[in-house]
């Protein structure tokens, strides 16, 4: 399937969004932090943007928003036509479904006391989907598409490798059928080899489910090598924003160039070659 | 200076909190005093309607509680049905003597427990170790009644001190040096109860605490510069260690105090645990509600005191006036 | 560690087992006996002649004296296995009669002596223990469910919730256990059958505790909502409820059990307190609390010591729980 054409409206768009953390004791000051500070930006339909900056820059809190875990104080984010910040909670928690996110830490992230094919199932149970045998069939197809091989079904998480449990992440992540799937920091952690194999998974992925992807990550390079788009943050703001050629041949934001900086010279070369 | 006064506050919550409650709980409560009275055929219902009025015990809940709480304000607590009497100067008559047993118990079960869970400590593996590691585990297992039955068990066989009572009946003894002998060795008893019923717990905390605070990575510096054995342990481990045994001593009031209610009782001492015993069974409300109160008080107050030896011996505390370090839960769980 | 729990799970068994190992009914009063002392078991006969069979004596009063027996060399009965007794049921439901050991009449084996009634001490300890032990467990179930149902609701959803329970917990926690207990028992009527007042017991020693594993489990529920596989699920739509049985609740387990260590033997006590000074279960049903009630009469302290054999039995539960919780390293074994 190839993949469809950039429409004029995009499939998600984040406008002016805010949110502060305060930590209010009534006998101490006030403890401020402003996470997110008027970000903008916006995902089209079966493109990646990569959301690079530092760690405390936001990017995280951002993706917590968009998920439904955190509650932005202000601001809009448009998915599909609809203001998620404006819905009610049951229709929040359709829309919701539609917009997955994958951790950082595949222990974590998946339960220890679960098997794969329990771990895959979860998201239909809890919304009651199809019947046991669909169910199960639907959990071998996921294994397949991800390339884990059926016969683990019943292993535990943790008898996986870092990489293996990454592609059971993100087979569960995208059980549910969704239109935009978070990444956040997804490939850090796991052997070069292995991210390299991530990617790709994660590049046919998008092909073959016309998903688009939030791609977080701190490591611009990476970044690269995987977006459409990529938006620059700092300090809660979204500084700038560009395709990949751009930021590495004219960065403009000076927090854009450090990053840059940052890179080794020869990889940046090839990155931007090749993204 | 805000950290005690945030104490003292939560302390007058706490006793508001408790005072309420036995106040909801003696309220639901089938029945009062005076049902026993309705029994008796010679009394007439009248009667029994007219006393519950004059004891104001005909009025709502809110109302009783209101009035209760402005007279403790002023010192008085309500009225005893069965003995006749306020019930103010009958609990501090007995109270009087509940703190003299768990006073001593206190003192005396921390001038054993401290230098024993100290030098246990010290000598990882000596003897002392061993001997405390035995005694904490047999007496742990010996719960409070056995031990005041057992002690009044021998006492009784082998005319060892007293077996109950406060005072000796036979010849009231002349003199305050007799009276202050007869009344200690009535005490012995009791107060041997009390010890080795708190000992276990005591010890091992003790130990405990002094064994992680030579664990620590200043302890052994020190060692590694070369200052004595003593002086370490003395001023270097013990003042730290002092947090936690302070947090100890806190928890610890409660169980005595719940030791010291059964040992008077088994033990016939006039403390307020036969005082409270009673007046549960007659259901003389405002006596148990006092007898509640005034335990919670004396916790109350003893947590106080421990709150400002942590802050006059802590200067963390005094620092950030957080008590972010004080309660360790490992091990006080 | 296996031997202990072989040696708890005897006693428990035993006492379960009341029924068969009793020789006698535990409301069987034998008016010419109050207050015997323990059988003595013979195994060399008035000849001195060693047998294999073991046997008793018959034991007569000494004539003008209340509570003195003496042994009757002539007439010797020898033990019984498996013998039939008076009927009991195995559960309450299978009913049989058959106890483990007896004598005939009228011998007596009375292995703990009798009480003031001339009641059988020991078929009425192991039918007491069925009472202590099981008030112990029951009340620590109650305690452990309550603690874990507000635990969770404090953990998980935070905000006043979570300061008003806590908040509510200190008070049980500040306060002496036992003042607590009584208050909780004074507002309950106070002459129940004994059914009832064992429930009653149940509820309120249950009650009485919740506080302390309650703040244990919001512990491990802070900690346990912020683990990733949690919040995946409540982006998969789980709603809290359902985060809460299948993802954290699981995490809770181990503290339950080890709290369970830690709190059956106190609430053993806490029945055996109770019953002793009056608050719970009561005549004539047995419970190791009022057999020991008896004691605090001084002519009886001084001269029945078996009326102690009760107590004393307590040493070996607890130790047995102490133990236990030495080998599962529960942390901190604080007497409530």
């Amino acid at each position: 399937m190839t993949p469809q054409a950039v429409t004029a409206e995009p499939l998600l768009q984040v406008r002016g969004l805010c949110k502060t953390y305060s930590d209010r004791r009534w006998w101490q000051a006030q403890f401020l932090l402003t996470a997110l500070d008027n970000v903008y930006l916006a995902i089209q339909t079966g493109r990646t943007l990569a959301l690079v900056g530092e760690s405390g820059s936001g990017k995280t809190t951002l993706a917590m928003c968009l998920v439904g875990l955190e509650q932005a104080d202000s601001g809009e984010i448009w998915f599909e036509g609809k203001n998620l910040l404006a819905q009610s909670g049951r229709n929040r928690a359709a829309v919701g479904r539609e917009i997955q996110l994958v951790f950082q830490d595949s222990t974590g992230a998946l339960s220890p006391r679960m098997s794969a094919a329990q771990i895959i199932e979860e998201p239909l149970l809890i919304h009651r989907q199809g019947k046991r045998k669909e169910r199960s069939e639907l959990v071998l197809e996921m294994m397949a598409k991800v390339g884990l091989s059926p016969k683990w079904k019943d292993r535990w998480a943790n008898q996986f490798s870092g990489g293996q449990r990454q592609r059971l992440a993100i087979a569960r992540a995208l059980v549910l059928n969704p239109k935009l799937l978070i990444l956040d920091e997804a490939l850090a952690g796991l052997d070069l080899s292995i991210q390299g194999q991530i990617v790709n998974l994660l590049l046919d992925l998008q092909e073959s489910e016309a998903l688009s992807y939030l791609f977080i990550s701190h490591n611009l390079e990476l970044a690269g090598q995987v977006a459409d788009e990529i938006a620059v943050m700092y300090q809660g703001q979204v500084v700038e924003r560009a395709s990949p050629t751009q930021i590495f041949m004219h960065p403009r934001h000076p927090h854009t160039q450090t990053l840059l900086a940052a890179v080794p010279p020869r990889l940046a070369y090839s990155a931007q070659s090749g993204g | 200076m805000r950290y005690l006064g945030l104490r003292f506050l939560q302390s007058i919550f706490v006793l508001l909190g408790v005072s309420l409650l036995s106040f909801i709980f003696l309220e639901l409560a089938p029945g009062d005093f005076f049902d026993e009275i309705r029994l008796n055929p010679q009394i007439s219902g009248a009667t029994v309607t007219n006393l519950r009025k004059q004891y104001g015990l005909d009025q709502p809940l809110p109302r009783r509680y209101v009035r209760w709480v402005n007279s403790a304000a002023r010192g008085q607590l309500g009225f005893s049905f069965a003995y006749n009497a306020p019930v103010a100067p009958l609990l501090w008559a007995r109270s009087r003597n509940t703190l003299l047993l768990t006073g001593s118990a206190t003192i005396l079960a921390w001038l054993i427990a401290l230098p024993l869970g100290i030098m246990s400590a010290a000598r990882r593996h000596g003897w002392i170790h061993h001997l405390c590691a035995l005694l904490t585990s047999t007496l742990l297992a010996t719960p409070d009644l056995l031990l005041a039955l057992g002690f009044l068990f021998l006492a009784v066989h082998f005319h060892w001190f007293h077996a109950g009572g406060m005072f000796s009946r036979e010849g009231a003894a002349e003199g305050t040096w007799a009276q202050s002998k007869d009344l200690a060795a009535h005490l012995v008893l009791p107060v041997a109860v009390l010890v080795l019923g708190s000992l276990p717990i005591l010890l091992r905390h003790t130990r405990a605490a002094m064994l992680e605070v030579l664990d620590s990575a200043y302890v052994r510096a020190a060692r590694g510069h070369g200052i004595s054995r003593w002086r370490i342990l003395f001023r270097h481990a013990l003042p730290a260690a002092i947090n936690p045994l302070v947090s100890l001593f806190g928890f610890s009031l409660g169980s005595l105090l719940s030791a010291s209610l059964l040992t008077e009782v088994v033990m016939s001492w006039p403390g307020l645990g036969p005082l409270l015993l009673e007046a549960v069974l007659a259901r003389d409300i405002y006596v148990v509600i006092g007898a509640v109160v005034f335990s919670t008080l004396f916790l109350v107050l003893g947590t106080l005191v421990a709150d400002v030896l942590l802050f006059a011996a802590d200067p963390r505390i005094r620092g950030t006036g957080i008590r972010t370090t004080a309660i360790r839960t490992k091990g006080l769980a | 560690m296996a031997i202990l729990l072989v040696c708890l799970g005897g006693l428990h068994l035993a006492v379960l087992t009341a029924g068969f190992l009793s020789p006698y009914d535990v409301a069987q009063q034998d008016r010419e006996l109050p207050f015997a002392p323990p059988t003595r078991i013979h195994f060399i006969d008035g000849q001195g002649i060693t047998r294999w069979r073991p046997f008793v004596c018959l034991l007569a009063e000494d004539p003008g004296q209340f509570g003195v027996y003496h042994e009757d060399i002539q007439k010797c009965f020898p033990i019984r296995f498996l013998v039939k007794g008076t009927s009991y049921r195995w559960g309450g439901v299978f009913e049989s009669s058959r106890h483990l050991f007896g004598v005939d009449p009228p011998a007596r084996l009375f292995l703990m002596g009798t009480d003031g009634f001339g009641r059988d001490l020991f078929s009425r300890f192991l039918y007491g223990g069925q009472i202590s032990l099981s008030a112990g467990l029951l009340a620590s179930l109650l305690s452990l469910a309550l603690g874990t149902l507000l635990g969770m609701a404090s953990g998980f959803y935070g905000g006043w919730l979570d300061a008003a329970i806590m908040r509510f917990g200190e008070l049980f926690i500040a306060l002496p256990w036992l003042y607590l207990l009584f208050a909780l028992r004074a507002f309950l009527p106070l002459n129940v059958s004994p059914a009832r007042a064992f429930l009653l017991l149940i509820a309120v020693i249950g009650t009485v505790g919740w506080a302390r594993p309650a703040r244990l489990i919001r512990g491990v529920v802070l900690s346990g909502k912020k683990q990733h596989y949690v919040l995946a699920a409540r982006i998969f739509g789980g709603s809290g409820v359902y985060v809460m049985r299948r993802h954290i609740l699981p995490q809770t387990y181990s503290i339950i059990v080890t709290q369970a260590v830690l709190l059956v033997p106190q609430y053993i006590l806490a029945e055996v307190t109770l019953s002793f000074l009056g608050l719970g279960v009561g005549e004539p049903v047995p419970s190791w609390g009022n057999m020991l009630a008896s004691l605090q009469q001084y002519h009886v302290m001084v001269s029945y010591w078996w009326m102690l054999l009760p107590g004393i039995a307590l040493v070996p539960v607890f130790l047995g729980y102490v133990l236990l919780a030495n080998v599962l390293r529960v942390p901190g074994h604080v007497r409530v």
